[in-house]
C-alpha cells in the first residue's frame, strides 16, 4: 500500500516498512528504491531516528537499497509484529466476530452449502489465516486466502504454512482484485498504512462483498505511550520498534474510518466494535470497523449473543 | 531454619526467574503457529540454568564461609542480605506471576490489560529491579559488608550471564526450529473469551 501522511499532526509520520520496498502498481514488478530519498523523506519529517536506522542498510552500487536485505529486515519485522498480535490474542478476538459474520453469511446465503472464502488483505506473514487454519477457528467449510503485494511475505507465509501442514492459501497481489468472489475481506493492522483519501476507495473495493472486519488500532489518549513501552518491550529489531510506535501514531479515528466507510460502501450497514472503556483504554487496544450487507445484520447479531452488546452501530438496521 | 528459608526462597525466584528468561529468549523469532514444543524446551533449559546457576552459587557461599573467621556472624549478614534482596525480588515476582494468571485466565480484555500494562513494563524493569534488589541487601549487611557486597555482586553477574547465554541459545534455537507437521492447537472456546 502507498505511505500516505499520518491522519494527525500536521507532519507526516511515516513508517520505514512503507517506504524501502515498492512495486510497480500496474504489473506487481518490484521497483528500485533509492536509500538517500528515503533517509531525505524520514528526516523532511522529522524522524532523524528513522532516517538514521535507514541510512545503516546495504546499499547497491547505485545507492538502491539492496532487495535481499531489506527483505530479510521486512520478514524480522513481520514475526516479531505476530508475536505481538499473539500477546493481544488478536487472532482470537477476530476469529470469535468472523464466526458470527460467517454464521450470517451462511444463514441468509443464496447458497449456504457452498464454500465461503474468507480473504485476509495485506495479509504480511499470514499469521491469522494460518491461525485459523491450524485450530480450525472457523469451520471446515472456509476456504482461508491471504493476500499482500509483498512476494517475499507471501512466500514466506506459504513456507510457514507448508511446513505446519495447514490448509490455507497465500496471493500476490490486490485482494480487492481477486476473481472468484469473496464473502468476508479482514484485515490486522491495514487501515493506517492508507491515507484518508485512499480508504473510501478501499471500502468501495468490498461494497459487493457480504461483510469485512478490518482490525486497527485505537488512538486512544494513552495510545502514543502504551505503545511505546510495548513496542520496547516486545520488539528486538529497532525498526519493528519505530513502525510499531509509528503505526499507533499513524491510526485514523473512528469518525475518520466511519466517514470513510459511508462514502464508499453506503449501502452497507456498518459498525464499530468495543470501543476502550474511558477510563481503562488499553483494554481495547485495537478495535475492527464492520461493514455488513444490511441484510444479514439481525442473523449477525443473533450469532454475536451477548456479545452484541459491545457492538457500536453507526449505520443500518442495527 | 531462617538462612534456609531465605536461600530456598531465593534458589526457587532464580530458576523461575531463568525459566521466564529462557522461554523470552525464543520469542519474536519464529512465526510458526504452533511453537510449544519450542517454547516449553526454551523454559526447561532457562529452568536448568537457574539451577546450574543456583549451584555454583552455593558452592561460593559455601567457600566464603569456610574461608570466614567468625562463619556465624557471616552467615547472619547473609541471611539479613538475602532476606532484603528477597523482599524486593518476591514482590517483583508475585506482580509478575499475578499478572501471567490474569492473562491465561481472564476473558480476553482483561488479559491485554494484563500484557500492556504488567507484563509488557516489567520486562523493561526487570534490571533495574535486579539492582534494586542488590542495593537493598547491601544496605542491610551490619558487620560483614564487604563479603556481602561481594556476594551480591557475584549473584548479579550469575544472573546477568545467565541471561546473556539464553539470549544467545535461543536466537539459535529458535531460529533453528521446524515444528512437526498438523501439530496446530485445537480451536480454543472462542465465544466465551470474546
Amino acid at each position: 500500500m502507498a505511505a500516505g501522511p499520518g491522519p494527525q499532526g500536521s507532519r507526516p509520520r511515516l513508517e520505514v516498512s512503507d517506504l524501502v520496498i515498492a512495486f510497480d502498481p500496474r504489473t506487481g514488478e518490484r521497483l528500485p528504491v533509492a536509500r538517500d530519498e528515503v533517509v531525505d523523506r524520514l528526516r523532511a519529517a522529522g524522524d532523524r531516528r528513522a532516517a538514521r536506522l535507514v541510512a545503516r542498510l546495504p546499499v547497491d552500487d547505485r545507492g538502491h537499497l539492496q532487495g535481499a536485505a531489506v527483505d530479510e529486515v521486512l520478514v524480522r519485522m513481520h514475526v516479531q509484529l505476530q508475536r505481538l498480535w499473539e500477546e493481544l490474542r488478536q487472532a482470537q478476538h477476530s476469529a470469535a466476530l468472523l464466526r458470527a459474520v460467517l454464521a450470517a453469511v451462511r444463514a441468509g446465503g443464496p447458497a449456504p452449502s457452498r464454500r465461503l472464502r474468507v480473504v485476509d488483505v495485506g495479509s504480511g506473514l499470514g499469521y491469522f489465516v494460518r491461525w485459523v487454519a491450524g485450530t480450525g477457528a472457523l469451520g471446515a467449510d472456509v476456504d482461508l486466502i491471504g493476500c499482500d503485494l509483498d512476494p517475499v511475505l507471501v512466500v514466506e507465509a506459504r513456507r510457514l504454512a507448508e511446513a505446519e501442514g495447514l490448509a490455507c492459501h497465500f496471493e500476490v497481489g490486490d485482494a480487492l482484485a481477486l476473481s472468484g468472489g469473496v464473502d468476508v475481506f479482514v484485515s490486522s493492522g491495514l487501515l493506517h498504512h492508507l491515507s484518508t483519501d485512499e480508504l473510501a476507495p478501499f471500502f468501495a473495493g468490498q461494497a459487493a462483498a457480504p461483510a469485512f472486519l478490518h482490525w486497527d488500532p485505537v488512538p486512544t489518549y494513552l495510545a502514543p505511550l502504551g505503545a511505546r513501552i510495548f513496542h520496547r518491550a516486545r520488539m528486538r529489531d529497532p525498526l519493528a520498534r519505530h513502525d510499531g510506535v509509528r503505526s499507533i501514531q499513524r491510526a485514523h479515528p473512528d469518525r475518520v474510518l466511519l466517514d470513510a466507510v459511508a462514502q464508499g460502501a453506503p449501502a452497507m450497514a456498518t459498525a464499530l466494535f468495543g470501543l476502550p472503556n474511558r477510563w481503562l483504554p488499553v483494554l481495547d487496544v485495537v478495535r475492527p470497523v464492520i461493514g455488513l450487507d444490511a441484510r444479514l445484520v439481525g442473523s449477525f447479531v443473533d450469532a454475536l449473543g451477548p456479545s452484541a452488546a459491545r457492538l457500536v452501530p453507526e449505520r443500518g438496521p442495527w | 531454619m531462617v538462612t534456609a528459608a531465605v536461600a530456598g526462597a531465593l534458589v526457587l525466584l532464580l530458576v523461575a526467574d531463568a525459566s521466564l528468561v529462557g522461554y523470552r529468549a525464543v520469542c519474536g523469532y519464529s512465526a510458526f503457529v504452533d511453537r510449544s514444543e519450542l517454547e516449553h524446551h526454551a523454559a526447561r533449559v532457562g529452568a536448568a540454568a537457574g539451577a546450574a546457576a543456583a549451584v555454583l552459587l552455593a558452592c561460593w557461599f559455601g567457600a566464603l564461609l569456610l574461608a570466614a573467621g567468625d562463619p556465624g556472624a557471616l552467615l547472619d549478614d547473609l541471611t539479613r542480605s538475602g532476606a532484603a534482596l528477597l523482599t524486593v525480588y518476591a514482590a517483583f515476582a508475585a506482580l509478575t506471576g499475578v499478572a501471567l494468571a490474569g492473562w491465561y485466565v481472564a476473558p480476553s480484555r482483561w488479559a491485554t490489560l494484563a500484557m500492556v500494562t504488567i507484563l509488557g513494563p516489567l520486562t523493561l524493569v526487570r534490571p533495574l529491579v535486579l539492582v534494586a534488589g542488590a542495593a537493598a541487601a547491601v544496605a542491610s549487611a551490619e558487620d560483614a559488608v564487604a563479603p556481602v557486597v561481594a556476594s551480591v555482586a557475584v549473584v548479579l553477574v550469575a544472573v546477568v550471564v545467565e541471561t546473556i547465554a539464553l539470549q544467545r541459545w535461543g536466537a539459535a534455537s529458535a531460529t533453528a526450529f521446524r515444528p512437526a507437521q498438523g501439530t496446530a492447537r485445537p480451536a480454543p472456546s472462542l465465544g466465551r473469551r470474546a
